[in-house]
């Protein structure tokens, strides 16, 4: 099995726990950050994964956040893990260029799929 | 009138031409006629004065020769003789004659001296009549005559007459030719004789006679003739004194005897006595005369004129081509002003009719230009101002127009903002709901399907039901959270269908194999109940699945055993759309109210059901302008019913996309089912990880340990028990694959298999064959192709085993995580 290095930008920290919960029961790496400063004192190293939550500090940074990302790092799929879930949400979502939508409340099976979809 | 298309400049030229020119050419002709007359005027008046001058002129001439002789015979020197004689003093007679003579002579060279006057001969006769004294003048030398050249003159009537004569009277005699020597010289000479009676006392001494010649006043007449007229003079017998021709003159003295009565016969008038007058003639001729009458004449004189013929109409012609001239000039000079009055006219109307023009396309700065003060002028600043105010009106109405176009804009942005805070408010509302229940759904779907993350300590059952518990009612939560967004977002307008052709097998197919999950154990059909090859309908795929989704899930609900019916048939252009089911059915008071959740609750009605979703169904329905109807009878079943318009052919070309693929280009990955059909925004997914498998197991237990298995590796799984329902099933939901256990009851497993290989619809779905045989050698003797042999698992087997083998079959890779 192939270990991913995911990094998780979360401000909720009971998902975080969650997510956390999850991964540690696989070969992967997790690391939560809460904001976007923290995490680019993560990106000094390789990242497989980004997993981006929209909603930050009642904001929704997650979209900048996600289109630095595919501007730094083109070929890294990003992830969002989000309960924003209305039409207009998840348009701007895939136009900010999220890979694909976790959406909350989510199945610990379908985090399992994902991170799974991933790993090849 | 006319209907000749002229321009405005040349029907005011043609019209000040009329206007002017008619009386120019009027006047012109009464001009003519007035200048002829006044011509004729001034001839007559210039003839008139030529032959007073001219008769004036003679006069004076007769006046001097009278006078002359008046002298002479009143001299000195003659009366002395003429004493002499009557007292017969001879001696001094001699003296004195001598006397006379020198006196006489001096007197005839001085007269000759002087010009035109010139005696022939002065002479004076005695009283027998003999010449006494005579004087000649002969080739321009005066000398008095001598002895025998002085002859008698007692018969000439100028002596005789004269006898008779008192002191002072003069006799004139006619003009006569001179032929005093018994011949008439040539050129003749005419010759005027005045005699007057010489007496001393009472006797008479003699006769004093003068010869003058004629000549001298006859030139006066015919040096006055001019080419424009002919001037001549005739005696009282008409015999021509003066005339241009010679050939007429003293006819009777010269034997041609031509008189005017002879001549001129149509101026014998002139012979009238009349002193002075003019006639007119006919053929456009006049005469004028004057009569002379000497003092003491025995005669009388008439001067003649007569213009030529061509003289008078020359003048009229001469007058006439002047007048016409300048009639022609005025009319030159009238066209002119004519031409500048119409331009100065027409160019300002002409200039108006263009503005006016460019004003009425819209080129409201157009401006006439003023070319004076006059009407016209006030008619251009008129339509100037006019123009002004247009332009005024205009940019007054677009201030307005783009005044109240900012205020609408501004009320719809306030608009805009405020649907734009309304949708904020949902997806916030949304985010803060779903939160929090992120916690119980993840939470005890880890505890109940992620053992390795409680270090595979096994969660004891008596937990785990419970724990199931609370996993379906945060899903339950989570439905009625979505719903109830749902209806916020068709209540607010935010929905817009996605109109499309849409193939209602595969929807039905879709909803039946998603249902099929729902029945579990409950002994229950579903059952299709349509055409296998439907008409396209119109509509949003997705929404309709959400409707017959939410219809089948509450038939599946609230039947406990029987049937649920999916049936569709078109009517007039429509497809009728049932789901029915022998369930509990709905009570009467209900059916009223029973899509209206908010009704219920005010009249304090209680149906057990799953929230909002009919609410939603009806409000979807409606959308697609048709309406959700509920027939129901307790204990016995519900049917619901909905219409849906058949997708016309303009709808059909206009779409070349197939309905499936854009319906499920659209399906979202994660989250609940609901939520999948809750979202119309398109995502690309693999579909192919999404493989229906139909489970035909007996054994309960066996059956839903399969049934969790696949589920986790991603499979759609529709279970049967019923060897009856197996070719019904597959074909209806299109199954991928069929997993079949051998040991159902009803028939052997091989006889399922046979029947499936041999039905056409089946035939092609791979089969996996479970079976406790060791030697399943009947496969061998199989005589369908290698394709279609099934693959065999031999129970018991690893969960690894059978996924690999289903994997093999579809062609797919792995689908579980490592």
């Amino acid at each position: 099995m192939i270990s991913m290095r995911i990094l998780y930008i979360e401000d909720n920290a009971d998902d975080a726990l969650l997510v956390n919960r999850y991964v540690r029961t696989t070969p992967h790496e997790l690391i939560i950050v809460e904001t976007m400063d923290a995490a680019r004192s993560m990106l000094e190293t390789k990242v497989d994964l980004f997993l981006v939550d929209l909603m930050l500090n009642q904001q929704r940074t997650g979209l900048e956040i996600a289109r630095a990302l595919r501007q730094s790092h083109p070929n890294i799929p990003v992830v969002a893990v989000t309960a924003l879930t209305t039409a207009n949400d998840l348009a701007q979502a895939r136009a900010a260029g999220f890979h694909e939508i976790l959406v909350k409340p989510f199945q610990i099976g379908d985090l399992a799929d994902l991170i799974q979809r991933y790993t090849q | 009138m006319f209907n000749i298309n002229l321009s405005l400049r040349v029907k005011l030229l043609l019209l000040f031409l009329v206007i002017a020119v008619t009386p120019v050419i009027v006047t012109g002709l009464v001009a003519i006629q007035l200048t002829s007359n006044l011509a004729f005027q001034q001839v007559i008046t210039t003839q008139q004065s030529k032959l007073e001058n001219l008769g004036i002129e003679i006069e004076r001439f007769l006046d001097t020769t009278l006078s002359d002789l008046r002298i002479l015979a009143g001299s000195g020197t003659m009366t002395n003789l003429a004493t002499a004689i009557a007292e017969g003093e001879s001696l001094r007679l001699q003296v004195l004659r001598g006397a006379l003579e020198d006196e006489l002579v001096n007197f005839m060279a001085q007269r000759q001296l002087s010009g035109d006057l010139v005696y022939d001969h002065v002479r004076f006769l005695n009283p027998n009549g003999f010449e006494f004294v005579r004087i000649d003048s002969v080739d321009g030398a005066v000398r008095a005559a001598r002895g025998s050249t002085l002859n008698t003159r007692a018969n000439e009537s100028y002596f005789r007459d004269a006898l008779t004569l008192e002191v002072g009277d003069i006799l004139v005699s006619p003009i006569e030719i001179f032929d005093e020597f018994g011949r008439i010289p040539t050129p003749y000479r005419p010759v005027l004789r005045y005699s007057t009676p010489i007496i001393a006392g009472d006797t008479l001494v003699g006769v004093l006679i003068t010869d003058v010649r004629a000549e001298g006043f006859l030139n006066i007449v015919s040096n006055s003739v001019s080419p424009d007229d002919e001037v001549f003079m005739v005696d009282q017998s008409g015999t021509y004194l003066s005339h241009p021709n010679p050939d007429l003159l003293f006819g009777e003295v010269l034997g041609t005897n031509a008189t005017i009565a002879q001549t001129q016969p149509e101026l014998s008038f002139v012979l009238d006595g009349t002193n002075a007058a003019y006639r007119d003639l006919s053929d456009n001729r006049s005469a004028f005369y004057r009569t002379i009458a000497p003092e003491g004449a025995l005669f009388r004189w008439v001067l003649v004129s007569q213009p030529t013929a061509g003289y008078l109409s020359a003048l009229t012609e001469q007058t006439t081509t002047v007048l016409i001239t300048a009639v022609l000039v005025v009319m030159v000079l009238v066209a002119m002003a004519s031409l500048f009055v119409s331009r100065s006219i027409s160019r300002p109307i002409v200039n108006l009719t263009q503005v006016a023009q460019s004003i009425t396309s819209g080129k409201y700065d157009q401006r006439v230009t003023i070319s004076n003060s006059d009407e016209i002028g006030t008619l251009q600043s008129s339509v100037n101002t006019m123009a002004a105010q247009i332009k005024q009106a205009i940019e007054t109405l677009e201030d307005r127009v783009s005044e109240r176009t900012v205020q609408l804009d501004a009320a719809r942005q306030v608009a805009e903002s405020a649907s734009s805070a309304k949708s904020e408010f949902l997806s916030n509302m949304s985010h803060e709901l779903r939160t929090p229940l992120n916690m119980v759904i993840g939470y005890t779907s880890s505890m109940l399907t992620m053992p390795q993350m409680y270090d595979y300590i096994d969660l004891p059952e008596i937990y785990r039901k419970d724990i199931a518990i609370i996993q379906g009612n945060g899903q339950h939560l989570l439905g009625l959270i979505t719903d109830i967004l749902d209806l916020s977002k068709i209540e607010a307008g935010k929905i817009d269908l996605q109109l499309q052709p849409i193939n209602l097998n595969e929807i039905f197919r879709g909803v039946i194999a998603t249902a099929i999950g729902l029945v579990k154990d409950k002994p229950l059909q579903l059952r299709p109940n349509f055409a296998d090859d439907l008409p396209p309908a119109w509509g949003d795929p997705l929404r309709i699945r959400q409707v017959l989704l939410n219809l089948l899930s509450n038939a599946i609900k609230f039947t406990q055993s029987g049937t649920v019916a999916v049936s569709a048939h078109t009517e007039s252009g429509c497809f009728m759309i049932a789901v029915s089911d022998t369930g509990m059915g709905i009570p009467q008071e209900s059916l009223g109210v029973i899509f209206d959740r908010f009704a219920q609750i005010q009249n304090n009605i209680t149906i057990q059901g799953t929230g909002l979703g009919l609410d939603i169904c009806q409000r979807l329905v409606q959308m697609h302008g048709g309406e959700l109807t509920v027939e129901s009878v307790v204990g016995k079943g519900s049917t619901f019913r909905f219409t849906l318009p058949v997708a016309s052919a303009e709808q059909l070309t206009a779409f070349a996309l197939p309905a499936k693929t854009s319906e499920l280009n659209r399906l979202q990955v994660g989250g609940s089912p609901s939520e999948k059909l809750a979202d119309t925004q398109p995502e690309p997914i693999d579909w192919s990880a999404f493989r229906t498998i139909l489970l035909v197991v007996e054994d309960s237990f066996l059956r839903g340990t399969l049934h969790r298995i696949l589920e986790t590796a991603s499979y759609v799984v529709f279970e049967t028990n019923q060897a009856a329902e197996i070719r019904e099933f597959a074909t209806s939901l299109s199954v991928d694959a069929i997993l079949l256990d051998d040991d159902i009851s009803a028939k052997a497993g091989f006889d399922v298999l046979d029947d499936l290989q041999t039905h056409p619809t089946t035939q092609a779905i791979p089969v996996v064959l479970l079976t406790a045989s060791d030697n399943p050698a009947s496969l061998k003797d199989n005589p369908l192709s290698s394709n279609t042999v099934p693959r065999v698992l031999k129970k018991p087997f690893q969960a690894e085993k059978m996924l690999t083998a289903l994997q093999k079959l579809l062609g797919q890779s792995h689908p579980e995580k490592g």
